[in-house]
């Protein structure tokens, strides 16, 4: 991001307090789809060798498993006793949109999930790729996919989208395909960064310039999205939010924790009760 | 001491068999721990114990011949103060269960005191283990003998099927990953055992191989150590009956040592002396009755004590309140020694060590290899216990998350949990070896511990400081 660019988002965030931007504000400054894909591919394919370093940039990334995997499995299995680990997502298919390296993928199919994991950037389902195949206890069991998700056609009994909506232009139409290929009754978990002052602040700036928790310039802070936004364009494509729960990192000792306020990072999880399948088509609802 | 060998053997075999190109054979155990004593069979138990690890293949390597004495009801001169937090973990782990009645002698109060004419320091047990229906509210510790522990250990070892366990034996060629970035995952550990022709391979070693640890050198992490040139002089002896003797336990400090005794009942106490080096080597030289003689004046004697004597009489305090122990003020009669048992003399020299690091990419310490402390606080076998609790939960935690095993995540939260809790003990109980010889505390904390760990901790830097200035 310019300097130039920065104030601007500074400013008119002040302006606006730290109530979150109006959907309207976020249109204005749109690109065309193909730009976002582009902007996707610039940012994650010169970060392809990160994945999986330890320290590395996506760090932080990896160690939200603490908080995502057992908001997974607890919501999967119910409160069910855990018995073998490597039973405890057992017969559950789970389709893991925007993977990226497989930092969320393999952990789920450790716990012997069936993980199909899709992205659009080559790199980094060549990444996620490499990974897997050196761990037999798993390769079989994920099936890495590069390409966008309005081309799946399959149902899954779960969909995973982490940190992933923000770097999504066409949000309705996402949301619309992950709804579609999540079966009646599936669940949908998310987690991604709020649109407030706050995130501005902690998220943006303090991540990515002051303490370089996270590459610079991989977010933009305008494409951040509310719970509340989140909330409305899963319900009209006929899905009911049953959870959103804060999330905070701690940068010394770096660790997540659950944190009772949702205002940067944050998880939701709903479960699909339509199946607006063929009727989110039909409706034809305007963007 | 006969010993009688009711051998354990190898059992309940959960491996992976495979042949490379070259057609050696390859062993595969997801995790293997070295060292059989205390800390390490406790793991190997933990472990194969949680749902976690239930279907992994565990394997225990212990260099020694492992037996147990004929009669285990009988005291030897190695006896472990235990505390409540430890006999739950002990409880958790069905190893409780496997102690007769008459092994664990129970311990209601500690006495530490100066001179007969003072108060004395009198410790109770806290009211934290009242909502354990089996313990008495006040109990301070347990004192049980190590052979009588062991064997505890040993028979729920037996009960698990997924351990395996090779004694009188030793790895070689022992091979850990190096910390390339590139490389990750982290290659597995690599291993020969001793006089076989297979290379084993695990995803996680853990070293319980003591202070000495030949792990914990091959893993090249820094470890800060000294001896004290003291030695304990260990022995069971016999108390006349005129205090309660049965259910206390004594501790004094006087100048040239601390003496502590553990009661064991029936009038008998386990006694472990800390000296300089040749005040031992001299005292384990006299005769019983000289023994007992030279004990009994340094029980009663009445001493001029010195600034530094008193330091360190209100630093125990202080190590004992917290761990929750209560305290108040009383009279003592101090018990006198009437015999020390033939044969049960024994020295063991003292030091003190601390592993700045516990773990690196698939290998992990626990107990003394990570630790070493003066028993002048009887802790070093509970915190190695605390370090396996620690570190089996952190795993399963792992494991259920889906982690790979040997994720240095989960090692990583290990290490500092345990550090976290483990380094104000040591530096308590290293500030007051000090001040007992009268030496200035800050200076001697800033040159006995080094920069370097303080540095490497800054989290604890604040922490220390606090609680040495206390
Ligand atoms: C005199 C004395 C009194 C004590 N009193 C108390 C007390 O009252 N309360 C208390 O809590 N603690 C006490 N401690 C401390 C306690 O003994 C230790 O902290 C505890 O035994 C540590 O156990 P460990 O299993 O880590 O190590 P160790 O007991 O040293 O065991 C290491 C084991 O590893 C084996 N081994 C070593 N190298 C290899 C190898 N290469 N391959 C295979 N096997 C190997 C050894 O044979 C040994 O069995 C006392 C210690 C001393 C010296
Ligand atoms: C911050 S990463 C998150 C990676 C992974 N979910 C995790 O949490 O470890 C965001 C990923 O989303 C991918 N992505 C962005 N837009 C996408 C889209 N429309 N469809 C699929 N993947 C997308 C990017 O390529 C990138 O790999």
């Amino acid at each position: 991001m310019t300097r130039g660019r920065f104030l601007r988002v500074l400013g008119r965030v002040l302006l606006d307090s730290s109530r979150p931007l109006s959907s309207q504000v976020k249109e204005a400054p749109s690109a065309p789809a193909s730009d976002t894909v582009k902007k996707n591919e610039r940012d994650f394919s010169k970060l392809r060798d990160q994945w999986w370093i330890p320290r590395g940039e996506f760090e932080v990334l990896s160690r939200m498993n603490e908080l995502r995997v057992p908001l997974i499995t607890d919501k999967l299995r119910g409160h069910r006793k855990l018995e073998d680990p490597a039973s405890t997502l057992k017969g559950f298919s789970i389709i893991d949109v925007g993977c990226g390296g497989g930092l969320l993928s393999e952990p789920l199919a450790r716990l012997g999930a069936n993980v199909t994991g899709l992205d659009i950037v080559p790199s980094n389902i060549a990444a996620a790729k490499d990974h897997a195949s050196r761990d037999p206890s798993i390769r079989d069991r994920i099936n890495y996919i590069c390409g966008d998700i309005k081309d799946i056609g399959e149902q899954y009994d779960a969909l995973v989208a982490s940190e992933v909506v923000e770097h999504v232009e066409d949000l309705d139409e996402f949301i619309r395909n992950c709804s579609r290929v999540v079966k009646p009754h599936g669940h949908l978990f998310f987690t991604t960064i709020n649109r407030t002052l706050l995130s501005l602040l902690v998220a943006k700036i303090g991540a990515e310039y002051i303490v370089h928790l996270v590459p610079r310039g991989l977010h933009d802070w305008q494409m951040f999205v509310t719970p509340e936004e989140l909330q409305l364009k899963l319900a009209k494509h006929g899905c009911a939010v049953s959870e959103v729960k804060g999330m905070m990192y701690h940068p010394i000792g770096g660790y997540w924790t659950w944190f009772g306020m949702d205002c940067i990072n944050y998880a939701l999880h709903a479960v699909k009760i339509g199946d607006p399948c063929q009727k989110g088509e039909q409706d034809h609802v305007p963007k | 001491m006969r010993l009688v060998c009711r051998h354990i053997s190898t059992f309940g075999k959960h491996s992976i068999t495979n042949h490379n190109h070259v057609g050696r054979r390859f062993l595969h155990r997801d995790i293997t721990v070295i060292g059989g004593n205390l800390i390490g069979a406790a793991t190997a138990v933990a472990l194969a114990a949680s749902p976690a690890f239930a279907q992994r293949a565990i394997s225990l390597v212990e260099r020694r011949d492992i037996k147990f004495p004929q009669n285990l009801n009988e005291w030897s001169n190695r006896v472990y103060a235990i505390t409540p937090g430890t006999r739950r973990f002990l409880v958790d782990q069905g190893i409780w269960q496997k102690l007769s009645p008459q092994q664990k002698h129970v311990c209601r109060r500690m006495v530490v005191w100066e001179n007969q004419s003072d108060a004395a320091l009198d410790f109770r047990g806290s009211d934290l283990v009242k909502d354990d229906e089996d313990v008495e509210p006040d109990t301070v510790c347990f004192n049980i003998d190590q052979h009588a522990l062991l064997h505890a250990i040993y028979e729920r070892l037996k009960e698990l099927p997924n351990i395996e366990l090779r004694s009188r034996t030793r790895i070689t060629n022992i091979e850990l990953p190096t910390l390339d970035r590139r490389s990750f995952p982290p290659e597995k550990v690599t291993f020969e055992i001793f006089d076989e022709p297979e290379k084993h391979t695990t995803d996680l070693l853990i070293a319980a191989d003591g202070f000495n640890s030949q792990i914990r050198k091959l893993m090249g992490v820094k470890n800060v150590s000294w001896s004290y040139k003291q030695k304990s002089v260990i022995a069971v002896v016999d108390l006349d009956g005129l205090s309660d003797v049965d259910g206390t336990a004594f501790q004094r400090f006087l100048p040239e040592g601390v003496v502590a005794l553990l009661p064991l009942g029936n009038k008998k106490a386990c006694l472990i002396w800390s000296l300089v080096d040749d005040c031992a080597e001299q005292i384990l030289k006299l005769s019983d009755e000289e023994f007992v003689e030279t004990l009994n004046r340094h029980l009663t004697d009445t001493l001029d004590y010195n600034q530094g004597v008193m330091s360190v009489l209100h630093g125990t305090r202080l190590i004992m309140n917290s761990v929750g122990l209560r305290q108040s003020c009383s009279k003592v009669t101090p018990p006198r020694v009437v015999a020390v048992h033939p044969q049960t003399r024994a020295s063991y020299p003292l030091g003190m060590g601390h592993a700045v690091n516990y773990v690196v990419p698939r290998t992990v310490l626990v107990g003394d290899s990570a630790h070493r402390v003066h028993p002048l606080a009887g802790q070093g076998a509970n915190f190695g216990f605390a370090d396996v609790e620690c570190l089996v939960r952190n795993l399963a935690g792992a494991a259920f998350r889906g982690e790979q095993p040997g994720d240095m995540k989960a090692l990583i939260a290990y290490e500092r949990e345990r550090q976290r809790a483990l380094l104000p003990f040591q530096v308590a109980i290293e500030g007051l070896i000090h001040i007992y010889q009268n030496k200035n505390l800050p200076v001697v904390l800033a040159r006995s511990l080094g920069v370097q760990i303080l540095d490497s901790l800054p989290y604890l830097k604040h922490k220390i400081i606090q609680f040495a200035s206390r």
